[in-house]
Parts: C-alpha cells; structure tokens; sequence
C-alpha cells in the first residue's frame, strides 16, 4: 500500500472513531493537492458523521434521565448500550443498594421474544460465585428490566487490549473458574451460548464473573432449529454451519477464549461470518503452538482439544476440562473442598495478576529512551482514541507571549507554559528533562490546588495559578536539548506517578519549577533547561525512566487505553 | 453489572437475522411485526431525517409523520427482499426517505408558504447543508451511491445513524466489532476518493 493510501486509510479509521485532527495542519503537510482535496473531503465527512453523533448522544439522554424511577429502582447513570438493551447503574431504593439494570424500553409490545426475562430465568436458577447474581426482573410499561449486581471491574477482553495477553498460569486459573461457572449452568441444564471475553469481568477483587446469558437457551432446545446467536469468532463450526448445539459448543468457544487470552489472537478468523465459515470447512486455523510456542504443553494440549473442530474430539463435559487445566498447572481439582481450594488458589492468584500488572507499568520504566509517536505521522495529528487534545507550549519574553513548535530555541530566563485543552476530563502529566538524563516534574506538583483530572472542554493553562498569582517554568539553565513531555489518560496512571514520585519534586516556593512570572524572582530557580554537574550516561536513554515508560505508553497496548503523549523538544544551546 | 462502555450483546436473534423476518412478515401484513420494526428503525431515521429537511420544512411538515409515513410505504412494498443483512435494508429505507423528503420539500404548497416566511434563503438549507455546503453534500451523496453496497451500507450504519461498532458488526455481518470498525475505515477511504473524482 502507498503511504498516501495508508496515511488516507488511517485519517479515516479517525474519522470513523470520531478522532477530530488538526486538519489545517494536515491539509498543509502535503505536498499534493489531490490528497489535500481528500483531506478537505474526510473533514467533511467527519462533520456529518459529528452531526449524527451529537443527535444520537441527545437522543439517548432523552432516553432516561439519571434520577428517574423504574419501579423502585433509580436510575443513577447509564453505563452500557447495545442494540437491544440499555444498561444503567442504579440503586435500589427498598434495599438500598447499587445494582445493573438491564433495560429493554418499549419492548413488552414487540414480536420479540422477552429474551432479558428469559435470562433472568436462566441465571436466577443457579448459583455459583463465577456467576452474575440476578435480583430480579419485570416488565413495566412496556419495558422489560433485569437487574443484578452492579460489578465493579474490567472485561478479560478489556484487560487483555490494554496489558497484553496472559501468561500460561493465569490463563490456567481462569479457566478453571470458567469451568466452575459453565458447570454450573449445565448442571442446571442450560448453555451459554455467548462465551466471549466481553462477557467475563474481573473484578476489583479479583473475582472472575461469567455474565449475560441472554443468548443462552435450555440444553432441552437444543435439538429445535436454533438461530445463530453469540459472537461469530468464539462459534464452534457446527454452529456455524446451522447446526445445533450441547455443551460441546460451550467448551469449544471457552477454548477460544482460552486462545485468546493467551495470545490477544483468534484461532479462526475472518473478514466476514461466510469466511470464518469457509475457513472451518477448509480446516484453516492457527495452532496455539505457533503462535505461542513458550506456554505449557498441557496447556496447549487443553485448549487445542477443547477447540477440535469435530465436537466428538473435544472435552465431553466441562468437568473433564477443568480435571485437565488442574492437572496442568500441577493443581489436583476434584469436587468439594478441592474444588474450593483450587478457586482460592485462583482468587488470589487473579489478586495478584491485578496486582501484578498494575505495577508493571512502574516496572517498564527502565527501558530505552522516549519519542512522542504523535509526531509521527503529522504534525499535530491527535492519537488518543474517543477524545481529542490540544496542547500548546507557549513562551513570555518582554510580556508578549509566543507559541513554541517543536525544535524552537529556548535560553535561560525564557519563560514556559502549556496551554491544554481536551474534549474531556484527563489526567495530565508533564515532566522535562534534559540530554543529561536529569528529569524533572513540571505538573501535577505536590500542594497545588489545581491537579487531576483536568475538566474537559476548557482551556487549562499550566503551571496553574497560585495564590491568585500566575506562575510559568523557567529555563535557568543551558547546554543541549530539553525534552518536554506531556502524557494524558482517561483514567489516573498510578503506577506511572509512582515513577514520578521518584523524580525530583520541586517546591513551588523556594527552588521550583513553577516560576512566578516576576522576573527578579528567576534567579536561582530550577527550570527545565537546569544542568546538572554529571557526565553524560554512556546509555542516555536507560537514565530517563519516565520517558521511556511514555514511549511503551504511547507505542504498546496501553495506547488502546486512550493514553495520549506528546514530547516537544527544544533546543537549549546557551546564549 | 459493568463500568465499562462496551454494549453487552443480550439477544437470542441477532439484529440482522430479526429485522430481515420482521420485514418479511410485516409486507405479508402482520401489524405486529410493523409496529416492532417501527420501534426499532423510526429513532434513528427520524434522527437521520433531522438532518435532511430545510428549516421552512421543518416547520411546516411533521418530520415524525413524515418519516413514518414513508418508513410504512417502504416496508409494505419493499418486494422481494434479497438482502441478507440489515444494512442494505437500512441503505434502502434511508434512499426511500431521502427521494421522499426531496419530493416534498419541492411541493408548491410548501414553497408558497416559504414566501411569507422571513429570510427564505437562510432557511432553504439542511443543518447537513449548512454544515458542509451544499455541493459538497452533493458530491457525498453521488460518491456514496457509487459505492459497493457493502461500502455504502458502512458509511451509512456509522456516519448517518452513528451505529456503535458492536451494532455495526451486527448490522454489517462481521465478525466483530474490530472488523466492522476497519470496514468502516476502508469504506470512508474509498469515499473520499469518490468525491475526489466529482470534483
């Protein structure tokens, strides 16, 4: 593919996520003006497709108000929508407690079938603690409504996007709760039917909880003409082929959820339901072996038998398969108390893996040196996913202020600040830091009252205000280039200001970062561009754990968490 | 039950599969099935149409009498129904509404009355059409319809009724909704080139 046609796909893939570039700058960064009438044609599209989104968004708010009673439930904030059901956190004024709320609206007259109270049937006749509790279901002028248990967590498939696939062991575990929860429904004679990584959540705790059996239908159905429902790429072939279903579809999609957790991949893919089809009729498939060739052998051995395309060649109940994930991880399962040893095995293990992989972000940071990946394909091209940014870093020099582009030159006593603007709510950092390896926070700094998140939607200038008075960063020193380095996240990055932390945090009076903008009072300050008296690092970049944890920030799976980075560098070469 | 915004698929038919036999049995008459697909597709389309009538129309016609109307002509004569997914039964309800909406704002009742209204011209345009100009909205419309009807039916199920890209995969056929989401980006792609060649 050219790069005028990958550069043309990925505006699109923009524009479809409703990513807004800086399209002035787009538009001038090319040389050709056919592929600037294509810019000036996405930014239109981009308009249209804005247009409708705004409609939809009112409309949904129209929809049900936060506040509103539903029977005795309130309507507290909506948290999922599909395209069948609304999904609402609320609370349950009899009992005082938070709950889901699956909704149908004006489904009661439909010629559907009342699938959501056929799913609280289903749920509510078993019981198992890898399963979403029920409290109830009703329908109510015309609207059908489930409500359960309000989990607090992240979806396996969520997890899986922004930290990476799961090691051989945690997958173990978590298929052995899988198993639990899937026993237990067939025990009580029903199929999932939906097994994906999108129904299973993990929990604050740790917990792992099988959810949505919406899909589901009594094991006693499964010889009627059954229509495909669930998630084509998690579909055992039989399936598929229109055929029906018994446990053995279950255990084939736990299979490919196992390969996936493991490798982020599917064993069968393709473009559309009629290729995936194609592929199982031709045998085409990835072997977890090749993919993942480092995992446990009976592990492997699991999943693939789990994933036979023939149902005759797989597990003959979920039972069988968690007998043989325990063996594989050297657990000895049985019913009963071993069964219950196992699942706290795995808890805490899932405890830990959370644990784990919250503090591995720290742990990246002693890697190579960074580079804002934005700067990559355009200049001023916005990466972050479902939010737009706009930051500017600005200069004061004999009271006129100054934008400065990357590569500007910056002297001691310049004066800095940042003007930030984000579509939404953000957790911001900046950090400097210099050739030298010397790193410095520049924001959020301990006892100002203006820290994270930033609200959306207004321009935020940093350094904040203090004390009614304004302050900038200063340059107090020379020699070599200044990185400046701005990170922006939906959500807070702990483990990454764990990493701050232990960069030097200067006071905001007496020796800091944040200037104020009194001249007399740059003098003796620390500011960005400041020197210190070392040699340089053989391996610069092994000295600037920030940066290089911004870079597999930016560039790893972290960035499908909307993670968004930005470094500007400025030359500093002394006056 | 979750925080995170991903829609939760929940049904026993999959939106295609439901929506192609309620159309087949609300053309054999059966109101239930009407009404059903009305409470699905009336929404969006009345949210699509909101974009389409200029402003003196909008205030002389009922847009949700006008979208309703034209939505149950079109499904009591859709005829054969060959399409297998519900985005080509989107793509041509939306095409029936367009040319309807088009037939009546060029109804001489109507424009006798736009005469007494203030700043006519102000008010000739769409919001699409004040939004990007009208040759522009031109141009879309003649590339779209040069499209593959898979292309057509992307842009349509994600540009005008802002479908989610699980919806999408549904609407769609795909596999998923990271295989709708690059449908959808290769089609945009193709239509910018489209437009390109309309200049």
């Amino acid at each position: 593919m050219k790069d005028r046609d990958r550069r043309l796909e990925l505006l699109s893939l923009n524009v479809s996520d409703g990513i807004d570039p800086d399209w002035e700058t787009l538009a001038e960064a090319t040389g050709d003006e056919s592929e600037r009438k294509e810019i000036g044609d996405l930014r239109s599209l981009s308009l249209i497709a804005g247009f409708y989104r705004q409609r939809r968004r009112e409309d949904r708010t129209a929809g049900v108000e936060p506040g509103t009673l539903w029977g005795h439930l309130e309507i507290l904030e909506p948290v999922g929508q599909g395209s069948h059901a609304e999904v609402y956190r609320a609370r349950d004024t009899q009992l005082n407690r938070e709950v889901a709320l699956k909704l149908i609206r004006g489904a009661g007259d439909r010629g559907a079938p009342p699938t959501l109270t056929l799913e609280g049937e289903r749920l509510a006749r078993v019981k198992h603690p890898n399963l979403v509790v029920i409290h109830g279901a009703e329908s109510r002028g015309g609207d059908l409504g489930l409500w359960m248990e309000f989990i607090r967590g992240t979806t396996l498939h969520d997890l899986i996007q922004s930290q990476g696939p799961l090691s051989g062991r945690e997958a173990i575990l978590l298929g052995v709760d899988l198993c639990g929860a899937l026993a237990a429904l067939h025990a009580a004679g029903l199929l999932h039917r939906d097994i994906k990584a999108h129904n299973v959540m993990r929990e604050e705790g740790g917990r792992v909880v099988l959810m949505d059996l919406g899909a589901g239908t009594d094991i006693d159905e499964r010889t009627q003409s059954l229509s495909v429902s669930g998630t084509p790429l998690y579909m055992a072939p039989e399936i598929l082929a229109g055929g029906s279903g018994d446990v053995r579809a279950d255990i084939y999609s736990l299979g490919v959820l196992l390969f996936y957790a493991v490798t982020g991949k599917y064993p069968v893919w393709a473009d559309t339901v009629d290729g995936l089809r194609r592929r199982h009729a031709c045998g085409e498939r990835r072997r977890l072996r090749d993919v993942r060739p480092n995992l446990p052998a009976a592990f492997v051995a699991c999943v693939e038998r789990a994933i036979a395309p023939d149902p005759g060649g797989r597990y003959a109940s979920v039972g069988e398969m968690e007998q043989a994930l325990s063996t594989a991880s050297g657990i000895a399962a049985s019913r009963g108390a071993g069964r219950a040893a196992v699942r706290g095995k795995a808890d805490s293990t899932w405890r830990r893996i959370f644990s784990r992989r919250r503090t591995t972000i720290a742990a990246l940071a002693s890697g190579a040196a960074a580079v804002g990946i934005v700067l990559f394909l355009w200049p001023g091209l916005l990466v972050a996913s479902h939010y737009t940014v706009d930051a500017t870093l600005h200069r004061v020099a004999d009271g006129a202020h100054a934008q400065l582009l990357p590569g500007a030159r910056v002297s001691p006593g310049d004066r800095l600040y940042l003007e930030f603007e984000a579509s939404r709510a953000l957790h911001v950092y900046v950090l400097a830091e210099d050739d030298r390896g010397a790193a410095f926070l520049l924001f959020p700094l301990p006892g100002q009252a203006t820290g994270n998140p930033l609200p959306g939607d207004m321009l935020h200038r940093l350094p904040p205000d203090l004390h009614g008075r304004r302050y900038t960063w200063g340059v107090s020193s020379a020699g070599g280039t200044e990185h400046l380095l701005i990170v922006a996240s939906p959500d807070a990055l702990t483990d990454f200001e764990s990493t701050l932390a232990a960069l030097p945090a200067p006071q905001v009076t007496g020796g800091a970062s944040a200037l104020p903008l009194d001249r007399e009072a740059l003098s003796g300050l620390r500011g960005i561009g400041h020197l210190l008296e070392t040699e340089p690092s053989a391996d610069p970049e092994s000295a600037r754990p920030a940066f290089s944890l911004a870079r597999r920030l930016a560039g790893g799976p972290e960035r499908n968490r909307g993670i968004w980075v930005r470094q500007i560098d400025l030359v500093n070469p002394g006056r | 039950m979750v925080e995170d915004r991903k829609p939760l698929a929940g049904a026993a038919l999959p939106a295609t599969e439901a929506t192609i036999t309620l159309v087949r049995r609300a053309r054999d008459g059966d109101g239930q099935a009407l009404e059903a697909l009305c409470r699905r597709y009336l929404p969006r389309m009345q949210r699509w149409a909101s974009g389409r009538l200029p402003g003196y129309a909008r205030d002389l016609l009922a847009t949700d009498d006008l979208v309703q109307d034209a939505f149950y002509q079109t499904v009591r004569h859709i005829g054969d129904l060959r399409a297998e997914r519900e985005g080509a039964f989107q793509v041509y309800v939306r095409q029936t509404l367009l040319n309807r909406i088009r037939d009546q704002i060029r109804r001489p009742h109507v424009m006798r009355t736009l005469d007494a209204l203030p700043e006519p011209d102000a008010r000739r345009a769409s919001p699409l059409e004040e939004l990007v100009g009208q040759q522009t909205l031109e141009r879309y419309e003649t590339a779209l319809a040069r499209l593959k009807p898979e292309d057509r039916e992307a842009v349509v199920a994600r540009l005008e009724m802002a479908g989610t890209y699980e919806e999408l995969a549904e609407v769609l056929g795909k596999p998923s909704a990271d295989a709708a989401r690059m449908a959808v980006g290769r089609a945009l792609a193709r239509l910018a080139k489209e437009m390109g060649h309309e200049r």
